[in-house]
């Protein structure tokens, strides 16, 4: 059946192409949409470079040229361990490149490799570059901030920091959005939302820059505004950062305090090993830590909201069924 | 991909009590189901149908994977946000504590 499609498709195709004597250019678009549909059909990363290579070299201007090159940096660069030939590429597409926003994905893409092999980029060269031609958003404000502290540049990643506190605000996210559907209040959810974020790269930051009373009221001013997931685990890490903080300015109690969720209910390993860090100081050995660990978890945990949904023959199951079971609940998305 | 991780976690430990529970929301049917034959995945896989169902609304769930580990209480004592290979170690270690 869907063999049969795809002829078809190609039949009418090249009905059309005959017809109209076109040139076989493809439009961009197009072009994506088959490379789209080629790389989820794929698995290897050797695969996968060839296709986003080739998708680059036939359009190396187009849409997604950012997100392309952050492929290319992720399945050469990372998955084949090829960072040095990821660079190369992007750095002969860089040459054909010439819209600053282009050029900008690009480079924040190729940033961490050219790191890691030696051939340091000036990551606020690429910044100036960007800015030359119009003001950075957000996100980008972020993205930088978040690079710099990576690679511990840590005044670029306070400055940027501030820079995206500064567009952490309902006005600011309209002005970039003038067409959101999002209530005033969900716009300022948002901004609420960049506020934290903004604070949490700013203090850690400024712990690095060792001004570290300015880094905790930084996250205690922010902490108000924190939201947290399903489990009351805050979902950015600033109160991870507030805590470490804490810890490294001697105040172990209310670093235990201020780690407690993410420590003990997440996934969190830095936030993890501050917490034994602080326990530790705390109570001048690590003995007892495994049980009071075991005991934090049972305070936080809660129980699980029931549900029941169909499987995809249609049958309903109810979760509260596999009561008296472990089980591992996992939300997923088909790639 | 942890989804084929389970799989193996699943066959190696149903028998002491571990249940897998993977939900999916795309409205992707056929996407999903050509990946779940694919991997021969044989826990339970369940499809969330609503625009605001169980897993936007009741688990608040906006990045995936997003993983919960449920003890015999039926109490949530772990979680984990998306996965890279070698994570699906750290997930045995914590469903050793429970079973």
């Amino acid at each position: 059946m869907h063999r049969w499609k795809t002829v078809f498709f190609v039949a009418i195709a090249a009905a059309l192409l005959i017809g109209c004597g076109a040139q076989p250019q493809q439009s961009v678009e197009d072009a994506f949409g088959e490379f789209r549909e080629a790389i989820r059909e794929i698995e290897s990363p050797e695969e996968k470079t060839a296709l986003c290579e080739s998708f680059l070299n036939q359009f190396p201007e187009s849409e997604h040229t950012g997100s392309l090159a952050g492929a290319v940096a992720y399945y050469r660069g990372e998955a084949m361990e090829d960072p040095a030939g990821a660079v190369a590429f992007l750095d002969g597409l860089l040459a054909k490149v010439e819209d600053p926003e282009m050029r900008f994905g690009v480079q924040m893409a190729q940033f961490p490799l050219a790191e890691e092999i030696g051939q340091a980029k000036n990551l606020e060269a690429i910044v100036t570059d960007l800015e030359a031609h119009r003001a950075l958003t957000f996100s980008e404000n972020l993205e930088v901030s978040e690079m710099a502290a990576g690679h511990e540049l840590w005044s670029l990643a306070e400055i940027q920091a501030v820079a995206a506190s500064t567009l952490a605000t309902a006005e600011a996210y309209r002005s970039e959005y003038p067409d959101t559907e999002l209530t005033d209040d969900e716009v300022i959810a948002k901004a609420d939302n960049r506020s934290v974020m903004a604070a949490t790269n700013r203090g850690w930051a400024l712990a690095h820059l060792h001004r570290e009373t300015e880094a905790l009221e930084v996250f205690q001013a922010a902490a108000p505004l924190s939201q947290s997931n399903y489990l009351g685990v805050p979902s950015t890490e600033l109160f991870s950062y507030w805590g470490r903080t804490a810890l490294g300015q001697g105040d172990a109690e209310r670093a235990l305090e201020l780690l407690g969720p993410t420590a003990v209910l997440g996934d969190n390993d830095e936030a993890f090993e501050a917490y034994r860090e602080a326990y530790i100081a705390v109570h001048e050995d690590e003995a007892g830590f495994e049980d009071f660990l075991w005991s934090a978890r049972q305070d936080l945990a809660k129980v699980v909201d029931d549900f029941e949904l169909p499987d995809y023959e249609g049958a309903i199951n109810r979760l509260g069924d596999t009561r008296g079971k472990v089980v591992f609940l996992s939300f997923w998305f088909p790639t | 991909m942890e989804l084929p991780h389970l799989q193996s976690l699943f066959e190696k430990y149903n028998e002491q009590g571990l249940e897998i529970v993977a939900v999916e929301a795309t409205h992707d049917t056929e996407r999903a189901t050509s990946f779940i034959e694919k991997k021969g995945l044989s826990y339970t896989l369940l499809e969330d149908h609503e625009e605001d169902g169980v897993v936007f609304n009741v688990f608040n769930v906006h990045s995936f994977p997003t993983s919960y580990l449920i003890d015999r209480e039926g109490r949530v004592m772990y979680f984990h946000l998306g996965f890279e290979e070698g994570d699906e170690k750290e997930i045995e270690e914590q469903i050793k504590t429970l079973l």
